[in-house]
């Protein structure tokens, strides 16, 4: 039909000033749907086709001007902040690597792989920026299930430390990929929804239970539980909230007791050897005493006294380089570095964590509440480690500073993800019920009707 | 301030509001559509309002917004604001015909 055309040139013409591709879509059928409805009105009015179609695209207006104020708010944005804190941590942790290499490194090909990582993760990150991370909503359930199979193969392979092992973090970015678009999927969906959401959170984490995954578990649990407490909260699930939400808290407390009693042994003993590291300096405890003795000695500046009396702090800690780099750097540097990264990835987590609350499209709001929580459950546990209170379980040590390859990868995809996430936050909103400010996340009260 | 004093008594998409401003208002404000759309997503972008996507009507799809506390608060001191410009106008302008009649 003649108007078919008419309006498609116009939009086209509209769209050709709006530089962000993907709010294209949306603007046309909002504009397409208003120009019929016009159209319509129109010929009801006894004009005919022509004068209508003349008559509605005049009501529209100048397609430039019209173009030009939707561009102005159809932008993409980006989070410089965090952009700016990665580069900065990217660029440490090679500094770091720089520090620590030797030539048993270079001979082994370490460094090229290191390098490797590198340049994966950083073409990973920004690959993942210019992504449409909607296609991720739309592929829910897969990507849930190819969750599960790494998540086996990692498992199956059995030790600890290899590099199919350390898939997991990638397991647990696509289950939770997967759940923030099954969740989306379960709103309004009362009860049925709520136990929906709650045995695709569950799953997971008995596999990570059963075949003990520590850092793993614990991130995928702080995020599940973080995203369900949320939706219950927003009324995903309905208004009556309570049932919910002891049933959650129920859930927690027994699945959490389970999780403690499978890890007392493990726990007694490490207990012992953090607590009683001094009776056994050189056996059980070794490890922690140095890392004791390393930092009490440590100035704010400088080496730390502690290495006065040896060559390098690889005789002490050979493996220092792979389980404590923050304690590496404050024996070696002072404590100022140690101050520093800290500081800068608390910073770091906790724009991530703010700009999340702020995103309009469910989807993207579930999942970078769950990528954020990840962050979070990391930095403590490389906090702790480093500081020689909790023993090294297989972790992925600091945000991107920590040599290892596996972790600056998945890493990179968190940071990835959310300023994908965040770019298109103007354009993309899906029945989302936002929260204009923080504030108000806490203290929201629905405005009765 | 009138697009938000429209949503107050429910969702509304982009035509229906074009029709009702001009509707309640007696035909004084005929809001050209090139206008409103620019006005409503810029209020979308300032949290004032949220749009969604209603049911397709005859295979319409139609983009409803309504308002949010933040523009409830928003509103409600822009009425404030209207209030006391209007009534210093009228008081001058009351002032005035007073003094005209003498």
């Amino acid at each position: 039909m003649q108007n078919n055309i008419e309006f498609s040139n116009y939009l086209d013409i509209v769209c050709s000033q709006i530089h962000f591709q993907r709010a294209h879509n949306g603007l046309r059928k909002e504009l397409r749907a208003h120009l019929e409805d016009q159209f319509r009105q129109y010929l009801d009015e006894g004009e005919t086709e022509d004068s209508a179609i003349k008559l509605t695209i005049e009501q529209m207006g100048d397609p430039i001007a019209l173009g030009n104020q939707l561009n102005d708010t159809h932008k993409p944005q980006t989070e410089w902040l965090l952009v700016v804190l990665t580069g900065l941590f990217i660029v440490l942790g090679c500094f770091v690597f720089y520090m620590i290499q030797d030539n048993v490194m270079l001979e082994n090909g370490y460094v090229l792989k290191y390098i490797m990582y590198i340049l994966t993760g950083i073409l990973v990150g920004i690959g993942l920026y210019f992504f449409d991370y909607t296609l991720l909503n739309r592929h829910s359930y897969f990507l849930y299930f190819c969750g599960l199979i790494i998540m086996l193969l990692a498992i199956n392979s059995g030790d600890k430390g290899s590099t199919i092992s350390r898939l997991d973090l990638f397991a647990a970015i696509l289950f939770v990929t997967g759940f923030s678009g099954i969740l989306e999927k379960s709103r309004n969906n009362q009860k049925s929804g709520f136990f929906k959401a709650y045995i695709f959170a569950l799953v997971p984490l008995i596999f990570c239970l059963l075949y003990p995954r520590t850092v793993i578990t614990l991130c995928l649990f702080a995020a599940f539980i973080t995203l369900l407490f949320i939706s219950i909260r927003r009324d995903y699930f309905g208004s009556n909230k309570k049932p919910m939400l002891i049933y959650t808290v129920v859930n927690v407390f027994l699945f959490v007791g389970y999780a403690v009693w499978l890890a007392t042994p493990k726990l007694v003993y490490h207990f012992n050897k953090v607590i009683f590291s001094m009776t056994e300096p050189d056996g059980a405890g070794y490890v922690y005493t140095q890392i004791h003795n390393l930092l009490t000695h440590s100035k704010l500046f400088g080496q730390s006294t502690y290495l006065a009396n040896f060559k390098s702090i690889f005789e002490i800690l050979p493996e220092i380089k792979n389980d404590h780099i923050l304690t590496y750097l404050i024996a070696s540097f002072g404590w100022i570095t140690g101050i520093f990264i800290l500081c800068s990835s608390l910073i770091l987590i906790t724009r991530y964590l703010l700009i999340a609350l702020k995103i309009k499209s469910g989807f993207g709001f579930n999942l970078s509440v769950c990528l954020g929580v990840f962050l979070f459950v990391e930095f403590i546990i490389a906090a702790l480690e480093n500081f020689g209170l909790i023993p090294v379980v297989a972790t992925f040590g600091f945000p991107f500073i920590s040599i290892g390859g596996i972790g600056f990868v998945g890493n990179s995809i968190i940071i990835g993800l959310l300023l994908s996430i965040w770019r298109a936050n103007q354009i993309i909103k899906d029945n989302m019920t936002s929260y204009s400010d923080h504030f108000e996340f806490f203290t929201k009260k629905a405005i009765k009707k | 301030m009138l697009i938000l004093g429209l949503l107050t008594d429910g969702d509304k998409y982009g035509y229906q509001m074009i029709e009702e401003l001009d509707k309640r208002s007696n035909h004084t404000f005929q809001l050209k559509a090139g206008t409103l759309y620019p006005l409503l997503h810029s209020l979308e972008q300032q949290g004032y309002i949220e749009a969604y996507d209603g049911e397709p009507e005859k295979n319409r799809p139609r983009r409803y917004y309504k308002i949010t506390p933040k523009g409830y608060r928003h509103l409600e001191e822009m009425k404030k604001e209207w209030n006391t410009v209007s009534s210093a106008i009228n008081s001058v302008l009351g002032g005035m015909k007073h003094a005209e009649q003498y």
